[in-house]
């Protein structure tokens, strides 16, 4: 009995606004359409970094008085979590560098649960992601990856996001 | 996702309409008032800030298209580290957005759909109002602070 499976796409955005990653998971999502292209995929994670970085103007006053106290730079550290749609999710991780991780999964589980759920996964995942990038000295920081490297990553990643 | 940093604030933070190309139309401060005169809105859109709001609905619009399945007009709300963005737009362009704390876990879907309702009925259907202007018909008012009453927390 094959598992229905929950999340369909997985997403690395370098700190640049450039597309690092792109898995897709599960394949039969858009049925009448074509499959996603890269060109898409990379429209869309550019549009994302912009747009997560425009959302630090938007702050509302009340939240300014009570950060207002504090000497951290908070402004910097607002980022897009959540993003809800009719039809899916989108969980996202940004971490200290700038980099973002996301996971687009399905929206029929409640989503509290499965949002911690997503953002515990994209923590190991990011372990893994030094591994694979951080680590190696011949790979150069905002690059996507090689061939090979390119498929050990993918599955990886699907081990770990396909339940 | 419950931040306990924000409970002593308000639930309810903004609501924005807009009308077509970045045309406001009506803005809502919970906290100070209610904004729907043409020369004070005409301040306010020399603001930045207003402007953004607006990019970052259409931005995350395109964003939301490319991967769905089915055609969409728009995504429903997203969260941030400090507030939460919901948004209701319909195909003739009109967008009502609410920006609002985080440790409130209510789904502001259904009650911006009720803005709409009334918005349709009183303004729209009202053969005396020009598109494009502001949203200052009294019984429009009194129906929106009816509606997000509940929601508002009471010191």
């Amino acid at each position: 009995m094959k598992k229905d499976r929950q999340n369909y796409y997985f997403i690395v955005v370098n700190k640049t606004g450039g597309l690092q990653f792109f898995s897709q998971l599960k394949e039969q999502y858009r049925e009448d359409q074509d499959k996603i292209t890269t060109n898409q995929v990379l429209q869309a994670s550019s549009i994302f970094y912009a747009i997560d970085h425009l959302t630090q103007t938007i702050i509302p006053d009340a939240i300014y008085k009570v950060e207002q106290d504090k000497d951290k730079d908070f402004e910097r550290d607002n980022a897009i979590d959540l993003l809800i749609t009719e039809n899916y999710m989108v969980s996202t991780l940004k971490t200290l560098t700038g980099l973002r991780f996301l996971v687009i999964s399905n929206k029929n589980l409640e989503v509290p649960k499965k949002h911690e759920d997503n953002i515990q996964k994209m923590r190991q995942i990011y372990r893994l992601y030094t591994d694979y990038f951080s680590k190696d000295p011949f790979q150069s920081d905002d690059q996507p990856l090689g061939e090979k490297k390119r498929a050990q990553f993918d599955r990886d990643v699907r081990e770990l996001l396909d339940f | 996702m419950l931040n306990t940093k924000y409970l002593d604030q308000d639930n309810l933070f903004e609501l924005i309409i807009f009308q077509g190309y970045k045309n406001l139309v009506f803005y809502w401060n919970f906290a100070k008032g209610m904004v729907n005169t043409k020369s004070e809105i005409q301040d306010l859109l020399k603001q930045n800030r207003i402007q953004n709001i607006y990019g970052v609905s259409e931005g995350l619009k395109g964003f939301s298209q490319a991967f769905s399945s089915e055609p969409i007009t728009n995504f429903r709300y997203f969260l941030t580290n400090y507030f939460k963005f919901t948004i209701y737009e319909m195909c003739s362009g009109v967008k009502i957005i609410l920006l609002s704390n985080i440790s409130d876990q209510t789904d502001y879907s259904e009650t911006l759909k009720e803005v709409y309702t009334n918005y349709l009925e009183i303004i729209k259907r009202n053969p005396f109002y020009v598109h494009g202007e502001p949203l200052d018909n009294p019984l429009f008012i009194e129906k929106i602070t009816d509606i997000f009453e509940p929601f508002q927390k009471k010191k």
